[in-house]
């Protein structure tokens, strides 16, 4: 048995989203990126171990277009430090005259066995997210600094993920926001094509 | 909440499904005693799944396993077998029946698992500079098991 149907205005109603998509959904679709990365950086800050707190002072987000213009994507993650963006003028009193000095803002300075280390989160925040293993180093100059030999075992440090469990629990909630943005744009779309014709 | 079934079951389709790992899967943060290639897995995640009617009765656990070797070839090709290809069926896209044996408070049994997803897909990491001739390649991936925790 064969069953036929006919949708009046199928046709039309494809060519007009196809005609919309590029031009109504791509605020939306930016939008709904923009406020779901929004819900993973919070769950991360909340997920990540602290040990001098630069690690979580450093997560970040931003939003980005995919270069063929099919989209936006979202990162989370620990952010480089600018130096020159946080540049702070000040008065050096000796010299009689302002100057400018660079501040860090996620780089932190830590006493290591009675000596000052800079610790920066982009370098490590991957080996706290996936742990490592541990080795013995042949070489013990690579284990330094220049200056300092820091040993010649390293321990093995079990993950403790921040990224991947803040994902796993915002996935629906993000999935909904994507969901609820795009069903605005088309309601939006569908309004202002039909005040157009009118 | 720890459910030491999914670890063994684990444990188990990972020397079935590589040969050369039997009995060399390991906890992360337990160091191998041996020096050939082995795995280690750590559990990162637990999500309940929701249904449209509330909570379902499965879990969703992400684990990270990870393949370590020295010889970059034999690494490479036993975390092929784990995943899976398209002819060869791995750990990636299983569901079924996984057996497990006894462990603490549970005798020898199987659990079910609706599905098995590889996330993050295998990726090779390079050794790290430790001075060596021949560091520990690492080959990582995240799988994200579906299953009925009972």
């Amino acid at each position: 048995m064969k069953l036929t149907t006919t949708i009046r205005g199928a046709k039309d109603l494809t060519l007009t989203i196809s005609e919309l998509e590029a031009k109504h959904f791509r605020k939306a679709a930016r939008k709904a990126v923009n406020e779901g990365t929004k819900l993973i950086l919070a769950a991360a800050k909340a997920n990540v171990s602290i040990r001098t707190g630069s690690l979580r002072k450093s997560l970040g987000r931003k939003v980005k277009a995919f270069k063929n213009g099919t989209g936006y994507y979202g990162i989370v993650g620990p952010r480089k430090d600018n130096k020159a963006k946080i540049a702070q003028s000040v008065r050096d009193h000796a010299a009689g005259k302002r100057k400018t000095i660079l501040k860090s803002r996620f780089r932190k300075t830590i006493k290591y066995k009675g000596r000052e280390i800079t610790v920066n989160p982009v370098k490590y925040a991957h080996l706290v997210e996936f742990g490592r293993r541990a080795a013995v180093v042949r070489k013990r100059k690579v284990m330094s600094d220049g200056a300092v030999v820091f040993g010649t075992k390293i321990k093995s440090i079990p993950p403790r993920p921040f990224l991947r469990p803040a994902w796993d629990q915002n996935k629906a909630a993000v999935e909904a926001i994507v969901r609820k943005e795009m069903a605005k744009a088309v309601t939006e779309a569908g309004r202002k094509s039909g005040r157009g014709k009118r | 909440m720890k459910d030491p079934r999914l670890a063994a079951a684990l444990i188990a389709k990972i020397g079935a499904l590589c040969p050369q790992l039997l009995d060399k899967v390991y906890p992360f943060d337990a160091p191998p005693p041996s020096l050939g290639p082995y795995a280690t897995y750590a559990f990162i995640d637990r999500v309940p799944v929701k249904s449209l009617r509330g909570l379902s009765a499965l879990t969703m656990r992400r684990v990270q396993v990870d393949i370590w070797d020295q010889d970059d070839e034999r690494g490479s090709k036993n975390a092929f077998m784990l995943q899976g290809r398209r002819d060869v069926p791995g750990l990636d896209q299983f569901c079924g029946m996984l057996a497990f044996p006894a462990v603490a408070g549970f005798s020898a049994g199987e659990l079910a698992v609706e599905y098995v997803e590889c996330s993050s897909p295998t990726e090779a990491i390079e050794p790290a500079i430790d001075g060596s001739e021949r560091g520990w390649n690492r080959y990582s991936a995240d799988y994200l098991i579906t299953y009925i925790e009972g």
